[in-house]
């Protein structure tokens, strides 16, 4: 299943519900307001403990919001994409859910 | 029609946004195709389903009642979210019959099972 997160985690609590129903060989995607949640501390934890659930951001709405992605271990887990690579992320994946 | 099985989350609370009695209406429309579709209640849907309430006190339409339809439409797996009960205090009193209350861990397995997943 393909998580989309289209909303900040400070303010939603889309990143919350996204996080409480992922299982491990899900992906998270990071998109438009989603990208403030690059350094969200319930994220990092997330990701730090399922190693086999993958996370992307699109690169450009990332950019465009001065979120960028530091060097520290939890980190490293982000891959950067593009907006035209979100669609075969979509079709990679059995189903996919927006929390918006 | 297809094969394909569609999940619909409520993740609102019934009155203060339109989100429920739109997820509803969806609910009913993919029925009278006679699509495969599963309710998931979660976080502050789980408002939508307990007992008791009454709109009509607060001069609004009771969209709830309109629940009870969706037994003729033949959607018959309505899930609850047991972890969103309990963080709310809320027990298993529901206004609708065969309501399933799953751990989170059950609850998303059976989500991650349908092909369409919409969220409200």
């Amino acid at each position: 299943m393909l998580h989309i997160i289209r909303s900040s985690g400070y303010t939603s609590n889309a990143l919350t519900l996204c996080l409480n129903m992922a299982l491990p060989q899900d992906a998270i995607l990071l998109i438009d307001d989603g990208c403030y949640n690059l350094h969200h501390p319930a994220l990092l934890e997330t990701l730090a403990k399922q190693q086999a659930l993958s996370a992307y951001f699109v690169h450009q709405h990332a950019n465009a919001r001065a979120q960028s992605i530091a060097q520290s271990a939890g980190q490293s887990a982000f891959s950067a994409i593009e907006l035209n690579d979100v669609l075969g992320l979509i079709f990679k994946h059995d189903n996919s859910v927006t929390w918006s | 029609m297809s094969d394909k099985t569609i999940a619909i989350i409520n993740s609102h609370a019934p009155f203060s946004s339109p989100a429920g009695k739109e997820a509803l209406d969806a609910a009913l429309i993919f029925g009278s195709f006679e699509q495969a579709t599963s309710l998931f209640f979660l976080a502050d849907g789980v408002f939508q389903v307990i007992g008791d309430q009454n709109a009509e006190a607060i001069e609004l339409k009771d969209y709830l009642k309109t629940f009870s339809a969706l037994e003729f439409y033949d959607i018959e797996n309505i899930y609850v979210c047991q972890q969103s009960l309990t963080e709310r205090g809320l027990t298993a009193n529901f206004h609708l019959d065969n309501v399933q209350v799953l751990s989170n861990a059950e609850f998303s397995q059976r989500l991650h099972t349908h092909n369409v997943i919409y969220r409200f």
